[in-house]
């Protein structure tokens, strides 16, 4: 395999799962940050 | 309204709307497009169209429906009374995609069973066209049904009722978490097992190699949108109709943005799995890779199984690669069916149990007319009329009503007050000039490419009997079906 299609591999599962994986991050994030709002409450 | 069934979890709600988005094109369409299109230069209009279409738009579709809480054409009656014919065409064109989609899941079920034994023989392609679709000479022959493809198709939409009648939390997210980490698992298990194959890179670099000339090309960046728009099911009502089961506070930003790059991750994964097979297969035959390289139906029922065939351990490469279609295909079905059968429920204030059985009844029977002899044609013919004409306008008329004739920005608080990310200016932007201008332009050209050349050639009356009438029938109900709904008149 050539260096520029391996670049292009893995910035294609980078960009996709990638980024699925930050929108994943953050929803949990704010699934904690409820529970832990609402305990106070 | 207030009955209206929630979605149990957040996660059950993603999973649906991504079993939704990736079907059949991501395994079979995305691959063999990127290769013609430049390779892993394509990503980069790929990428470009997912940001400033696919997402924006799934974004929108996702709030109409949990704003509204309603199917598609309540919900746009809601917005407007004129405006209720949007919603029906987007459930019109979700109907006839409903009716010969199934009839492929059905061939990827059956195939699957082929795997166990490698029943397809060498002869692929033979196989394919006259043992297994036992096809006639030309679409106008149809012919008579096809018994043993008929029983799996009636076998598809008993399964389909089974779902849809045990309803959004006991139906539809039991069967998409269950499906959509087999699919997952599958596919890289599948990955592993094929990249290390011989010849596998060979085909991975004709994938992935990039050829930066074709972005100067239009027809590049056409093939990109019009890849992001097809694949993430949007502009026919499935993401308006499962976000309408969604509770209140639900965000609506980060599901659709999920949403849409889990679907392409898979495009990807499926792109990697197809060409490291293709690699292997040319290396085997000790052919270039371009003869083996291919897309759509030839690609999944001719190729991959002489592909499988020369394969050590073919039959669990077989079984994977077709079982992965059958569960992306059917994870699809349920989302298109449930579009009409929400519809018919919403708007003729019909139990859902009611509406479902209906719905697949008709849908089982005209679903057979593809299972005919000449049923491969019909299914061509239709399939590209109803996603380039079809969706492709409903996204204009979608987009048109709502960013010019509503209030878009009624929108943009709605989404932000519940969402993780926010919405602004170039979302709007995007939603009221690029998009409706490129799907015109795509659209327009459509229009005069297949008015000069009737499409693959097909004779002209084929074309007009599938797909100009098609088209016509679609539009006239549409506008239709509205003066039938008792609600509206009142």
């Amino acid at each position: 395999m050539s260096v520029s299609a391996i670049i292009f591999m893995i910035l294609a599962l980078l960009v996709t799962w990638g980024g699925a994986a930050v929108c994943i991050i953050i929803a949990l994030k704010k699934q904690t940050k409820n529970k832990s709002k609402n305990l106070k409450d | 309204m207030a009955n209206r069934e929630n979605w149990g979890t957040r996660v059950g709600f993603v999973l649906a709307a991504i079993g939704s988005a990736v079907g059949l094109g991501n395994i079979w369409r995305f691959p063999y497009l990127t290769y013609s299109n430049g390779g892993g230069a394509f990503l980069i209009p790929y990428f470009v169209a997912l940001f400033t279409a696919g997402i924006p738009i799934i974004i929108l579709e996702m709030s109409i429906g949990h704003r509204f809480k309603l199917s598609p054409p309540s919900a746009f009656f809601k917005m407007s009374k004129k405006a209720s014919w949007i919603g029906w065409l987007q459930v019109f064109i979700a109907f006839t995609i409903a009716v010969y989609y199934s009839v492929i899941v059905a061939w990827a079920l059956k195939y699957t069973l082929y795997a166990f034994n490698l029943s397809w023989g060498n002869q692929t392609k033979d196989f394919f066209y006259n043992s297994f679709l036992q096809i006639s000479s030309g679409p106008m022959s149809i012919g008579g049904i096809v018994p043993s493809i008929a029983i799996f198709v009636v076998l598809i939409w008993i399964c389909v009722w089974l779902t849809l009648t045990s309803g959004i939390r006991k139906g539809i997210e039991i069967i998409v978490k269950i499906f959509m980490p087999v699919l997952f698992i599958g596919l890289i298990v599948l990955l592993v097992k094929v990249v290390t194959l011989e010849g596998a890179g060979n085909g991975l670099d004709w994938l992935f190699k990039p050829d930066f000339s074709r972005i100067y090309s239009f027809k590049t960046w056409a093939a990109a949108y019009g890849q992001v728009f097809f694949s993430l099911s949007i502009c026919f009502g499935i993401m308006i109709a499962y976000s309408s089961y969604l509770p209140d506070k639900s965000d609506i930003t980060n599901n659709a943005t999920m949403t849409a790059f889990i679907n392409c991750g898979f495009s990807i994964i499926s792109a990697i799995v197809i060409f490291s097979v293709l690699g292997y297969a040319a290396q085997a035959q000790n052919i270039p890779i371009k003869e083996v390289a291919g897309g759509g139906i030839g690609l999944a029922f001719i190729t991959i199984p002489l592909a499988v065939n020369l394969m050590p351990a073919s039959k669990i490469v077989g079984i994977l690669f077709f079982f992965a279609l059958f569960v992306a295909g059917f994870t699809s079905v349920i989302s298109i069916v449930e579009v009409c059968c929400s519809t018919i429920a919403d708007s003729y204030k019909i139990v859902r149990k009611k509406a479902v059985t209906v719905f697949c009844i008709i849908g089982c029977i005209l679903s057979l007319l593809f299972t005919t002899n000449g049923g491969l044609y019909a299914l061509d013919i239709v399939d590209y009329f109803i996603n380039n004409f079809g969706i492709v306008f409903a996204g204009i008329f979608e987009l048109i009503f709502i960013a010019w004739f509503f209030k878009l920005e009624s929108f943009v608080e709605h989404i932000n007050r519940r969402s993780d990310f926010c919405v602004g200016r170039p979302w709007k932007f995007l939603l009221k000039f690029f998009v409706p201008l490129f799907l015109g332009y795509m659209a327009i050209g459509n229009l005069i490419n297949n008015i000069k050349v009737p499409y693959e050639s097909y004779p002209l009356k084929a074309v007009t009997c599938y797909g100009w009438s098609l088209i016509v029938i679609v539009i006239l109900l549409s506008l239709i079906m509205p003066l039938t709904v008792k609600s509206n008149k009142e």
